[in-house]
């Protein structure tokens, strides 16, 4: 995202952002009498939801850059994250409908996906197109002025609270792969939707299977042209979160803080060995911090280096390496578990501003306050989620990586996904290895899909 | 917003300025010339860099012939040498000697000793345990003795002619890094006898001049040929104060820290070069009919390289910068990035070969120099495992305590 060179208009424009900021916060007052949606609501109203989005549409027609300005003065004031509060809808849906979508449907839409009102999901992955996309088979036929939808889509996260999805379906298998596809939104409560959790082996249920039997949608909802919807796709997930000013972490947060929590309430259970394994993972923790950092630097300052697209891969690697810690640390007391009959996603409850991960967290350094659950609480602590999307490749956002794992199983779920992170970053490898004809197809793991072929289990939910 | 991890348009010139500068005065033929060579490197070379290119005092002050700029622009220049293996006393001179000297009190030292450094004119050698991952008084193998004669005899005394008493030096020190040929001699050295309080020693540092009598030295065959060691032995040497106690070890424990980051900077830009030359290689290197960066096998491999180097180039510029501003605990800084700077390097080099395969195990191909680069660098200053265990004690045992 180009960032405005400094001078006199911006300095205008960035005063009135923040201007328009604290008005925002002076309209809603005390923070704690103002529900998610009032309070979103407001900034939405007031053109600081996306700046860059034009007035009327949560924007202000401003640069993106001055998001960040807007976001300091409103989080600083109260404002619940509108991230966490509907993820797939503002760091995806929103700039999708922007960059697509027609004025009709973006003013129908924008608003509630923005307060949260009305929740999103995405439908990409299938069981037989994860890292490879572009294979997937969900139909959609032409069907007078709309279209029928069949197949079936999974890793669907949010599906049981969404409202709408963003649908990526096959509408023509006679072409290459890639080019046979087309982009809709999906009302989640159509007839022949079904959304089935997905039940993960921490107990949860964050993921789902959706099915999709005769679904039918207006060609209205329909995003870009027929055989076009790899393009929006691509568009949606280097969206992500883009409109939303990153902010940096700090030393000791993530992650790595838990272990240092349980390292510093548990000197019962120090020895030299766990020391110095913890000094290592601390070191990890920086390297893997400092380079997100530098990441966010270069967003800034141009067209993102290969640093932005080993997070994922790191991050994943790390997160499974501390718990595996703390898992080791903690001893028997890391083999009791809170409860499994707790199979809710803790986004299905209102979350509070700001205090989503703390809420999952179940924080580790409270084994006094939580005798005999300090393992469960390890176990069902969310890894930070990573959805930067890794270069040129969706695997990023088609498997997001499982949160809520047990240690022990961890390293069994993240394999799968480790391996996409690592050929994301192989994609990033500079007009290097990636160049080379059949090189893309290695990276996927396999040999190029026929066009339009369905998987087995596609379409035949069991 | 922060300022760490972007360059500024002279930075990114510098980069550029010194990468040409190697590709043209050190390309690999003459890195092999002269890792053959009595020397170790061409003098010519190095006082250009000095003089004319003006890269080697770019953290040096103004004041004695430097530029001022920082340990960040000093290390961007770093990491371009470390990628050619240009053949220098860069460790000596630069990364050791410059800092100490540009630590002292005395000024007099400083405008003195600096200049000749900084312009590539002079080299120097630093003999002082940092081995350890930090100064280590307790490993130091040089005792100073005071020189009662009460007129200066000359020769090592200080320009300003306040020198009080002269000391000779005696003892032996191994791993003197580009100790064979330096000019002048920077000496840790335990000041014993009747003076001494506490441990019944104090630390001093000192300066030996080249030719000064009872000196001997020997060059010391190493596995990296293109740097040089040497042990050094002092058998009663007249030698200068140029610092005492408690000045001379807090001098020489910065020096560490800004030893530790400035030689990250240098296997970051090695290891790049390894990255750039596998990903090169896999991308043209054909088996069963497809470049080799086809197979996931060595595609990955070349991905975890990467994500090695790109973690590397940030603690170690991150190191870089908390030393030049005060952002970070410089001991943490610095032992962050020796610590993943070394392991890095020297994975991404053991990597290196396993993409090249036979190839890359001969004598005629580079990786098997920046191996052997990438060991001897992570046993100067302090091994990984040296650094991760100060790490632990700064932000585990003390901060566990707090």
């Amino acid at each position: 995202m180009p960032w405005p060179a400094a001078g006199t208009s911006q300095d205008d424009d960035r005063g009135r952002v923040e201007r328009t900021a604290r008005a925002v916060l002076d309209g809603i007052g005390d923070p704690a009498t103002a529900t998610t949606a009032e309070f979103l609501g407001a900034c939405y109203d007031a053109g600081l939801a996306w700046v860059h989005f034009p007035v009327g549409f949560g924007g202000l027609g401003l640069p993106a850059g001055l998001q960040a300005a807007a976001d300091a003065i409103l989080a600083a004031g109260g404002r619940p994250d509108p991230f966490l509060n509907n993820p797939i809808g503002v760091g995806m849906a929103g700039p999708t409908l922007h960059g697509h979508a027609g004025e009709e449907l973006r003013a129908k839409l924008l608003r509630p996906l923005y307060t949260g009102e009305q929740m999103w999901a995405q439908l990409f992955s299938e069981p037989g197109a994860g890292s490879d996309l572009a294979g997937l088979s969900t139909r959609a036929v032409r069907d007078g002025d709309g279209w029928v939808v069949d197949g079936q889509k999974v890793w669907t996260s949010l599906a049981h609270l969404a409202s709408w999805a963003l649908l990526l379906a096959r509408t023509d298998p006679d072409l290459p792969k890639h080019r046979g596809l087309t982009y809709f939104i999906v009302d989640m409560h159509a007839p022949g939707v079904e959304v089935r959790p997905l039940r993960q082996a921490t107990g949860q249920a964050e993921f789902n299977e959706v099915c999709l039997t005769g679904v039918r949608i207006p060609d209205a909802q329909r995003l870009g042209d027929v055989g076009q919807g790899w393009n929006v796709a691509m568009t949606t997930l280097m969206n992500e979160r883009s409109a939303i000013g990153d902010s940096a972490l700090g030393r000791d947060s993530g992650t790595i803080a838990d272990a240092l929590g349980l390292w510093r309430d548990r000197p019962d259970l120090h020895s030299p060995a766990l020391r110095l394994r913890l000094a290592d993972l601390w070191t990890q923790a920086e390297a893997y911090r400092l380079t997100g950092e530098r990441a966010r630097v270069a967003r800034t300052a141009g067209p993102p280096g290969p640093e932005a697209s080993i997070g994922k891969l790191v991050g994943a690697e790390l997160n499974q390496k501390i718990y595996d810690f703390c898992m080791d640390m903690l001893g028997p007391e890391g083999t009791l578990y809170d409860s499994y009959d707790d199979p809710a996603d803790a986004l299905a409850a209102p979350v509070p501003a700001g205090a989503g991960e703390h809420d999952r967290g179940r924080n580790v350094a409270d084994p006094a306050q939580r005798p005999g659950r300090a393992g469960a609480s390890v176990a069902r602590r969310r890894p930070r989620r990573h959805r930067k999307t890794l270069a040129g490749h969706p695997a990023g956002l088609t498997h997001p990586a499982p949160t809520h794992p047990a240690p022990a199983v961890h390293d069994q779920i993240s394999a799968r996904s480790r391996q996409s992170a690592r050929a994301g970053v192989a994609a990033s490898l500079p007009e290097r290895c990636r160049e080379r004809a059949g090189s893309d197809r290695c990276a996927h793991g396999g040999r190029p899909r026929r066009t339009g072929t369905r998987s087995g289990r596609s379409g035949e939910p069991s | 917003m922060s300022s760490e991890f972007t360059w500024s348009a002279e930075q990114v010139e510098l980069r550029r300025t010194v990468r040409a500068f190697a590709a043209q005065l050190s390309p690999q033929e003459e890195v092999r010339r002269l890792m053959a060579s009595p020397l170790g490197h061409d003098p010519a070379v190095w006082s250009r860099l000095g003089e004319e290119l003006g890269v080697l005092g770019l953290a040096t002050d103004e004041e004695y012939d430097g530029v001022g700029d920082g340990l960040v622009s000093q290390a961007v220049v770093i990491a371009e040498l470390g990628r050619a293996l240009v053949c220098g006393p860069l460790l000596g001179s630069i990364i050791l000697g410059a800092t100490v000297l540009g630590g002292l009190n005395d000024k007099a030292a400083r405008a003195e000793l600096l200049p000749g450094l900084v312009a590539g004119r002079t080299s120097a050698a630093l003999a002082a345990p940092l081995h350890r991952g930090g100064f280590d008084p307790t490993a130091v193998t040089v005792t100073a003795t005071v020189r009662h004669s009460a007129s200066s005899p000359g020769g090592t005394s200080s320009p300003g002619g306040t020198a009080t008493a002269e000391h000779t030096l005696r003892g032996s020190v191994t791993h003197v890094l580009d100790g064979a040929a330096a000019d002048l001699l920077l000496v840790a050295a335990a000041i014993g006898g009747g003076d001494g309080d506490g441990d019944g020693y104090t630390i001093g540092l000192f300066a030996v001049n080249a030719d000064a009598a009872g000196l001997v030295r020997q060059s010391t065959p190493t596995m990296d040929l293109t740097r040089r060691q040497a042990t050094v032995s002092f058998n009663d040497v007249p030698a200068r104060l140029l610092a005492a106690a408690p000045q001379a070890a807090a001098v020489l424990a910065t020096t560490a820290e800004t030893a530790a980051v400035l030689l990250a900077a240098e296997q970051v830009g090695a290891a790049q070069y390894l990255l750039d030359l596998s990903v090169e290689y896999a991308r043209t290197r054909l088996q069963f009919g497809r470049p080799i960066g086809s197979f996931q096998a060595v595609k990955h491999l070349c991905a975890d390289m990467l994500v090695l180097v790109e973690q590397a180039r940030s603690v170690a510029y991150h190191g870089a910068r908390a030393l030049d501003e005060g952002t970070d605990d410089p001991r943490i800084a610095a032992s962050l990035a020796q610590s993943v700077c070394s392991k890095a390097f020297t994975q991404v080099a053991a990597m290196a070969v396993q993409v090249h395969g036979g190839i890359g195990f001969t004598w005629k191909h580079p990786a098997h120099l920046y191996l052997k680069r990438a060991y001897t660098d992570a046993a100067l200053f302090g091994s990984a495992d040296a650094h991760q265990e100060r790490l632990a004690q700064l932000v585990l045992d003390e901060a566990g305590t707090s």
